[in-house]
This record gives structure tokens, C-alpha cells and sequence, in this order.
């Protein structure tokens, strides 16, 4: 009696990557984690209101500074406890976290436009379009990043016309344009390579052969091959974002003072550390979670998504 | 001249956070002569541009350096407290304050015998190293932000001189040796204090002709007075293109005071220096939290940083600690700027309105409490107006300093920004206002308690934190709305130095304005503006355009001039107290929020503290250790 043969049933890309990535128990929880710390930005407003019953910017001197002007620590009603001016650390931490998310979202995203168009561009046409993209990289990328992202904002925040005619203004904007000025360099250094390597696969030649414009193949052939590798990039540069919005703000060249932000907190808790430790304690904590779940959330999407490039191999 | 101003303002103010321990100056143990006196400081004063050569140097830790140890005048102070006579100017190598002829144009002093400099040079002092001082007083490449204007206009022949028209000042006489003469253009009440500031100071021929560069002098300071730069008997001035400066000034290291040894005490008023250590070391350490830890340990004498509020605390709260932390009254206002030309102040009921709603008390504990200052009730310190002591002036009084909702509606609802009648300013001119502040603690924290205050009158803002406050907030030709990072301290205990840069029309400047409210500005002041914009180099400021205002800006220029022109006496005093009443109530251009207090802690090993109302810091010249203490 011949053995019965199991039944072979076909999987989509979409089956394989969730069944990769459930195997992956850390991943999932980061990924969970984000959910929660996304669900957490967006009610800000009405935990703060209900809970909190306060904004990040009401100041509560008389409760809880010292005649110093030193802040009391947590307890029932400032839960993280309040800052130097009377502020709750714990509703400023959760703004904190639309701020880290707001930057590193949007500087990610157009980083990503950037280098994706570039990179692709780059690789696709060759030539002097290449030579010309590839040498631009080179110069942004030998440029010392945080020496000329300190520059620039210091530059941008001398008066309130900011800088370049106007077009970036201090403040939130200004912290986005320059994480994204000087983080889509590795994108497109990157995609260029792929689409190199993609251009000369035999469905791009078929593509051709088939009448396919230039436009047509980069959007419909080159382009849907590279969506992996971009949302593992831009998962992992998020938490870069993130810690380089936190150290510009930590050098006070972020975000205004007004709109909360970890780094920021965390700069003006160095003064009275040793006497105000929550000052530091909470934003470095939800800094450090953050930032380590979108690292293990990212790692876990790569393993996902390209086995080949995973941990084991 | 605004930039040198704006300097020693910041300087006089810039120890004033802190709080907490004694009010009293002394002795904390037996002050006896010896021992070295160590300091640590987190940026040298010197390193803001003027070098610490006496004739353009403008800030004020380094007119305490200069004045406490390294030179006299012929006037001088006490350097000790107010109270203790510390505003008064007395004589210093003079035998007598000037003696003045009887139309007040002619002063003459007589110099005492026996004042000698300081190595290399080590000879005596005579009438012509005063000349020598005012020729470099008087060359306009050499004061460039400093202060030559208290002199130039005022000594005959000194614009003339200023202008390259005259090769030497004819208003300045060495009449003999021993004594020097100045003919004034019109008679100035306040010569003596003139005569104190450094820049005044005599200068030896033989070093001035190596030093014709802008400040470049301070680091080859000649001294006449208590302590030298150590090293200074091997300087050679007999080649000025040869030069090794002494070892004991390194700009951005340190600066080692030894003894002089032509310095004779009995030439000088142990009131004003009693000169007990045998040697200072000033020393850099970027780190405040660190210095006041060796301080603590005994390890140096003196922090000349703002203590941090945690220090202060920490000095308050143990009884064992208190001794060792002073406190006093710094003379200064910090204020904040409304610019009359921008919407919504230029309506006074508007400028009125936040000024009653402003909550001071919020203000001083964002500065770090109680103990860094009080809550200013006007522009001009008590302190320096002598009269208006808190409480007893307040046009804008809330209780307990923390704004008043219900009379800031009130000057609201007069105001044509508050369109629906209900105390609120809703006009879009009311909305996003640009609000510059300074980077550094604790204006940050000071600009939320402010922005606080606005909202509760309807007004919003946008805060920039800029690293050049004033090259953000004083270029008229860019306007902003308001400002809270701005101080002031006078140059002398008189309240005329308090009103020219702040007030006057004719003081606003194209960069660096210290006249952020534009008071008193006019179509002519635009004129002149423009014109200066036109001629500009600078790329940043050729071509800008500030547009002249609808109205003339109500300003405080006649009144300045006429109670500057008063003799000394009572109804001078008058005068400034009646033009800052008149600036509060009619002009409002500021928000005046603090009187600033200076902290000081010194270390175990002290043996005598005073402070310098003069100069607003310790006074080196009556200051002792123990060494025995130190560690």
C-alpha cells in the first residue's frame, strides 16, 4: 500500500512572511508594544484630560517646586512627578511620544522618498545619472553628521526667519528636515545596489521586450521588488530618528521647550539629576522601550521578510 | 557701545541665581595675611571679546578683577555693600574726589606720592600716564564697544581727538606730576563715578606704544595696584615686536596673581582693598556641579558660577553649610520687551494688560527660587533709584506677585485687540506672537511662565530659544514681538546709566539693539537707521529696511535730558524716580520681573567674605583664607 501523500497547499509572499514572523515571539511583542505606544500618541490629548486632568504646558508651581525652585517627585496626582517649573512628567512624557513618533515618522518618510527615488534612479539609468547621485551620497556622507545637524540647527534657530529664505523654521519642522537631509544617504546608497542588481534580472529584459517604458518598469517591476528591503530599512531607522531627534533636543537644538520631548527632558533633568532622579528616569525609560522595540520589531521583519539575510544564516 | 553695554549688564546679572543663606558680610574665622586664594570659574570673563584691556573692557567680572586687585583710579569704591557705603565714590590715588571750579567745567585732582607700577616698569605714577590712558580712551580704533562715550563728548578737544582732527587732547593736562586737570564740555555731576571705571585708569607710556591693536593690552596689564600678573618681571616692553606675555595670564587657562612689590598699602584705603592672600589663581572648569563639589571638599575657595538650585538648597538647609553662602542684592532688572511698533502692543492697554497678568512669583521660582531674587515692582532697582522699595511702588500690584486675571480683562477690554469686549485679546495680531528668549537656564523655564501668563489673556506665541539673544531680538529692520531673556545693571549707582541704552530713540542701534521695545522711536531715528543699513558691510545687514512708524513711539528722550542736566541732590533723584514712574504707567514698554540677587558660596577654608556692590561679586580685595583649611 502506497503512503498517502499530504496535501501540497500553495502559499502567497503575504502567508510565508506571517508565518515567519509569528515564529518570531520578540518581534511580535515589539510589534504589539508599538501598537500600544501609537494607540498611546494619538489618545495623548484625552488621557491627559481624563487622567491627568492637565495639558503638558500647565504649570503647577505652587504644588510642586520648593521654595528653590526645585520639583517634588512622583505621587498620586503627578504620577512620573513634575519638572523644574511645575509640569507633570508623566503627561509630558506621553506628548513626549507624539513628538518622538511625529519626527521619526516624517523625517523616515521623506528620507525614504528621497533615497528610494534617487537610489533607484541611480541604479536603474547608470551611466552619468549614476556617477552624479553616487558622488552626492559620497560628499553627504563624508560630511560629520551630528557636527553639521548641530550646525545647522544652531544656525536655523539664531532668528525666527530660520534659514534658507525661510523655507525651515525652528522648531519641529526644522528637527525633521535635518534628520531627513542627512539619513537618506543610506537609503539610496542602498536601493541603488538593489535596483543594479535588479535590472538585469530576466523579468525586467521581458518587461522591456514587451514594449515597457522606462517609468512603467521602474513603478510596476523595480519598485514592488524593493518594497522589503524598504519597510526593514525604515523600521530600523525609526529608532535612529528617534535617538537623533533626542539628541538634538538634548542639546537644545530640538524641538522648542513648549513641545515635549524626551531628549529635551532629559537634557534639562542633568542639572538636578541627583536631586529630581524621575526628571530622568521616565523619558530615558520610554526612550530606551521605545527605541529597543522598534529595533527587535525591525530585526524581526528582515528574518520575515528575507530569510536569507536572517540571524541563523 | 550697545554690544560692551549689553555685556556688563549680563555680567552684573549673570551671578544672580541662587539663594538661601546669609545676608550678612565678615569674617567667618581670623582673617590674617597669606595663603592662596583658589578659584574656579566656568567661562573667564575676558573670553567675550575685550581681552581684558582696561580701556574697552565692558564686562563687569572683569571690572572687579581690574578694580578689586590689579589697578586704581583716582577714584575708586569701597567694594563692600551698600549699606556699608559700597555706591559711593571715594578717592583712590587721588588725595580728594575732583575739585571742581566754579562753573563745573574744570575738575582737578591731585595724585598721591609714592604710587608706583607694577613690574617691568616699577617707576612712579604721575599725571602723564593719565593723559597716556585717555589718548587710548580717545582712539576709536582701540574702543570699539567699549564705553569712550561716558568720556569723548564730555572732555574738550576728546571728539576732536576721536575724529584724528588733533594729535593730542587738550582737555586732558598733566598740570605737573602730581597733578591732572580735565576741562569738560558742560559740567558732569557724576565725574567721580566716571573717573572709577577702569578705562580711566593710568596707563605707563612704555607699554602703551607696544599695545596700538584693539584689545590686545590685557594681557600684558601694567599694575598699580595690590597684585600682579605672575611673571610680569620678565616682560621686556623695550621691544614691542618681541614680546613673550607673562605666564601667569593665558586667555583661555588661567590667570595667577602674586603680590606686587612696588605696591605700597599705606597709598591706599584699606576700606577699599585689604588685600590679605599672597596669591589668586583663577582657574577654568566648564562644570559648575563639579566646582561647587571641590568647593564643598576644600579643594578651591570660591565657584564664581550660578550655583545650581540643588546647591543652593543643599547650603540653605544645613545649618553647618549657611555661613558659607551670601547673598545681596545685584542692582539689576530683568525685564521683559514688548515691541511698541508690532501689533498687539503697540496699543498701551495691551502692554498694560500683561503687565498685570504676569505672574513674577512663577517667574523667580522658574529662576531657581526665592533666594536668586525678588519679584520687581519697576524698572530701576530699588538699590539704584534709592527709593521705591518693593512694596512701596507698584502699578501693577496682584497678590503675591502671581498676576492679576481680573484687572489685566480690565486694560484688555480698552484694548482695540479685544474686539468682542470680554477681556480677552482675540484679534489674529494676538495670536502666534514671536517670543525670543535666551538657550541657556533658566530662560527657557522663565519663557513657559510667561507664555502661561499670555494665554490666559488670549494671547499665544511662538518661542524661539536663541543662542544670540540680542542678534535675534534687536535688529529692528526684524521685529519681533516680545522678549524675556534681557537684564540690566548700571555702570555706576546712579540711575542714568539705567535709562540711555534701554529708553532713549536715539540709542536704538541696527544690531544688537538694546532698546528691544523701541521706545521713543521716530521717523527720524528710521531715517537714520536706514541710512546705517545702507552703508552697512556687514552682508547680514546691508540692505535691510526698518519702516518708519505710523505714529511717533512715545519715548522718554526730553525728559532723560532734562534730569541728566540736574545738579546732584534731591531733585535729580526725583527726576528718576518720576521718569520711572512715568515709563511704567504711560510708556510700558517692558514687563519688569525680577531684581536680581547674587549668590555666593565660598569654601570652608574662607576666613573673610565681602560682597562688591560695586562690581555685584565677591570683593577679592577684602577676601582671606585659612590655609591650614584647604585641602
Amino acid at each position: 500500500m502506497e503512503p498517502a501523500l499530504g496535501r501540497v497547499e500553495g502559499r502567497t509572499p503575504g502567508q510565508l512572511f506571517w508565518l515567519r514572523l509569528k515564529q518570531d515571539k520578540l518581534a511580535l511583542v515589539a510589534g504589539g508594544f508599538i501598537l500600544f505606544l501609537v494607540v498611546l500618541a494619538f489618545l495623548a490629548p484625552l488621557i491627559s484630560t481624563h487622567v491627568a486632568h492637565h495639558g503638558p504646558n500647565e504649570l503647577f508651581q505652587a504644588e510642586m517646586t520648593d521654595e528653590f525652585g526645585l520639583p517634588k517627585g512622583p505621587n498620586a496626582q503627578f504620577l512620573f512627578g513634575a519638572d523644574s517649573v511645575g509640569r507633570d512628567v508623566f503627561v509630558r512624557t506621553l506628548y513626549g511620544l507624539r513628538t518622538s513618533l511625529v519626527v521619526a515618522i516624517f523625517a523616515t518618510g521623506i528620507a525614504m522618498i528621497i533615497g528610494v527615488t534617487l537610489g533607484v534612479m541611480a541604479g536603474f539609468f547608470g551611466g552619468s545619472i549614476d556617477t552624479f547621485i553616487s558622488r552626492v551620497i559620497d560628499i553627504v556622507l563624508s560630511m560629520p553628521l551630528l557636527l553639521f545637524a548641530i550646525g545647522l540647527a544652531a544656525a536655523c534657530s539664531v532668528s525666527p526667519e530660520g534659514c534658507l529664505g525661510g523655507i525651515v523654521k525652528p522648531g519641529l519642522g526644522l528637527v525633521i528636515f535635518i534628520i531627513a537631509a542627512f539619513s537618506w544617504t543610506y537609503i539610496a546608497r542602498l536601493i541603488r545596489g538593489l535596483t543594479l542588481s535588479l535590472r538585469e534580472r530576466e523579468f525586467i529584459e521581458a518587461s522591456r521586450s514587451l514594449g515597457a517604458g522606462n517609468i512603467r518598469i521602474m513603478f510596476r517591476e523595480v519598485l514592488p521588488n524593493l518594497f522589503a528591503p524598504i519597510i526593514i530599512y525604515s523600521t530600523l531607522i525609526i529608532p535612529t530618528n528617534i535617538l537623533f531627534e533626542a539628541y538634538l533636543s538634548y542639546l537644545g537644538l530640538g524641538v522648542p521647550q513648549r513641545i515635549p520631548s524626551w531628549g529635551r527632558m532629559i537634557s534639562d533633568a542633568t542639572g538636578i539629576f541627583e536631586v529630581a532622579w524621575w526628571l530622568m528616569f521616565f523619558p530615558g525609560m520610554a526612550l530606551v522601550l521605545t527605541t529597543l522595540a522598534f529595533n527587535l520589531l525591525g530585526d524581526g521583519l528582515r528574518d520575515a521578510l528575507d530569510p536569507k539575510s536572517g540571524r541563523g544564516g | 557701545m550697545f554690544i560692551v553695554a549689553l555685556l556688563t549688564a549680563l555680567t552684573l546679572t549673570a551671578a544672580a541665581c541662587g539663594g538661601g543663606g546669609g545676608e550678612e558680610t565678615g569674617e567667618l574665622g581670623d582673617p590674617e595675611r597669606g595663603g592662596t586664594f583658589r578659584v574656579e570659574i566656568d567661562e573667564f570673563p575676558w573670553e567675550q571679546g575685550y581681552g581684558f584691556d582696561p580701556t574697552v573692557e565692558y564686562v563687569g567680572d572683569d571690572w572687579t578683577l581690574l578694580k578689586t586687585l590689579l589697578i586704581r583710579g583716582l577714584t575708586g569704591y569701597r567694594y563692600v555693600t551698600a549699606e556699608e557705603g559700597g555706591t559711593e565714590a571715594i578717592p583712590d590715588m587721588a588725595e580728594g574726589l575732583g575739585e571742581f571750579s566754579e562753573d563745573g567745567l574744570t575738575v582737578t585732582y591731585k595724585i598721591k606720592p609714592g604710587i608706583r607700577f607694577g613690574d617691568p616698569v616699577g617707576r612712579e605714577i604721575t599725571a602723564q600716564d593719565f593723559v597716556t590712558s585717555f589718548e587710548r580712551l580717545g582712539t576709536a580704533e582701540l574702543t570699539a564697544g567699549g564705553y569712550a562715550n561716558y568720556f569723548v563728548p564730555l572732555v574738550e578737544g576728546m571728539q576732536a581727538f576721536n575724529d584724528g582732527e588733533a594729535d593730542s587732547i587738550s582737555g586732558v593736562t598733566a598740570v605737573d606730576d602730581r597733578t591732572v586737570q580735565f576741562k569738560l564740555t558742560k559740567p558732569s555731576p557724576d565725574w567721580d563715578f566716571r573717573m572709577a571705571m577702569p578705562a580711566a585708569a593710568p596707563i605707563p607710556e612704555e607699554a602703551a606704544t607696544c599695545f596700538t591693536g584693539y584689545a590686545t593690552y590685557g594681557n600684558y596689564l601694567v599694575s598699580s595696584g595690590p597684585y600682579q600678573f605672575e611673571g610680569m618681571d620678565q616682560v621686556d616692553f623695550s621691544d614691542c615686536d618681541d614680546l613673550t606675555p607673562p605666564s601667569g595670564f593665558k586667555l583661555e587657562e588661567h590667570m595667577l596673581l602674586e603680590r606686587n612689590p612696588n605696591y605700597d598699602a599705606s597709598t591706599d584705603n584699606p576700606e577699599a582693598r585689604e588685600s590679605f592672600p599672597d596669591r589668586f589663581e583663577f582657574r577654568k572648569n566648564t562644570n559648575p556641579e563639579n566646582s561647587y563639589d571641590k568647593l564643598a571638599r576644600g579643594e578651591i575657595d570660591y565657584a564664581w558660577a550660578t550655583p545650581p538650585p540643588d546647591v543652593i538648597a543643599r547650603y540653605s538647609r544645613n545649618e553647618d553649610l549657611k555661613k558659607f553662602m551670601f547673598q545681596f542684592p545685584d542692582n539689576s532688572t530683568w525685564y521683559l520687551t514688548m515691541t511698541m511698533t508690532q501689533p498687539p502692543f503697540d496699543d498701551v492697554n495691551v502692554r498694560k494688560a500683561v503687565n498685570a497678568i504676569m505672574d513674577k512669583t512663577g517667574m523667580i521660582q522658574a529662576w531657581g527660587g526665592v533666594a536668586t531674587g525678588i519679584p520687581a515692582e519697576h524698572a530701576v532697582p530699588p538699590t539704584v533709584l534709592n527709593a521705591l522699595n518693593a512694596g512701596e511702588y507698584d502699578p501693577y500690584k496682584s497678590e503675591n506677585h502671581r498676576g492679576d486675571l481680573e484687572a489685566a480683562q480690565a486694560f484688555m477690554k480698552e484694548s482695540k485687540y479685544d474686539t468682542d469686549g470680554d477681556g480677552l485679546c482675540d484679534a489674529d495680531a494676538c495670536k502666534n506672537l514671536t517670543h525670543i528668549t535666551r538657550e541657556t537656564d533658566p530662560f527657557p523655564n522663565v519663557a513657559a511662565v510667561v507664555d502661561s501668563s499670555l494665554e490666559k489673556i488670549g494671547i499665544t506665541t511662538r518661542l524661539v530659544e536663541a543662542a544670540s539673544f540680542y542678534g535675534a531680538a534687536g535688529t529692528p529692520a526684524k521685529p519681533v514681538h516680545i522678549t524675556s531673556g534681557s537684564g540690566w545693571g548700571p555702570d555706576w549707582a546712579e540711575p542714568i546709566t539705567f535709562f540711555e541704552l534701554t529708553f532713549l530713540g536715539t540709542s536704538i542701534s541696527i544690531a544688537n539693539n538694546i532698546n528691544i521695545s523701541m521706545t521713543g522711536f521716530t521717523a527720524q531715528v528710521a531715517q537714520n537707521l536706514n541710512s546705517q543699513y545702507q552703508q552697512q558691510e556687514d552682508q547680514e545687514l546691508k540692505g535691510l529696511k526698518v519702516d518708519p512708524p505710523a505714529a511717533p513711539v512715545p519715548g522718554i528722550d526730553d525728559r532723560f535730558a532734562a534730569c541728566a542736566d540736574l545738579e546732584p541732590g534731591d531733585e535729580r533723584a526725583q527726576c528718576w524716580i518720576d521718569l520711572d514712574m512715568f515709563i511704567m504707567e504711560e510708556i510700558v514698554p517692558w514687563v519688569p520681573y525680577r531684581w536680581g540677587n547674587d549668590v555666593d558660596i565660598v569654601g570652608p577654608a574662607v576666613t573673610k567674605y565681602e560682597f562688591d556692590t560695586f562690581g555685584a561679586n565677591i570683593a577679592f580685595s577684602h577676601v582671606a583664607v585659612d590655609p591650614s583649611k584647604q585641602t
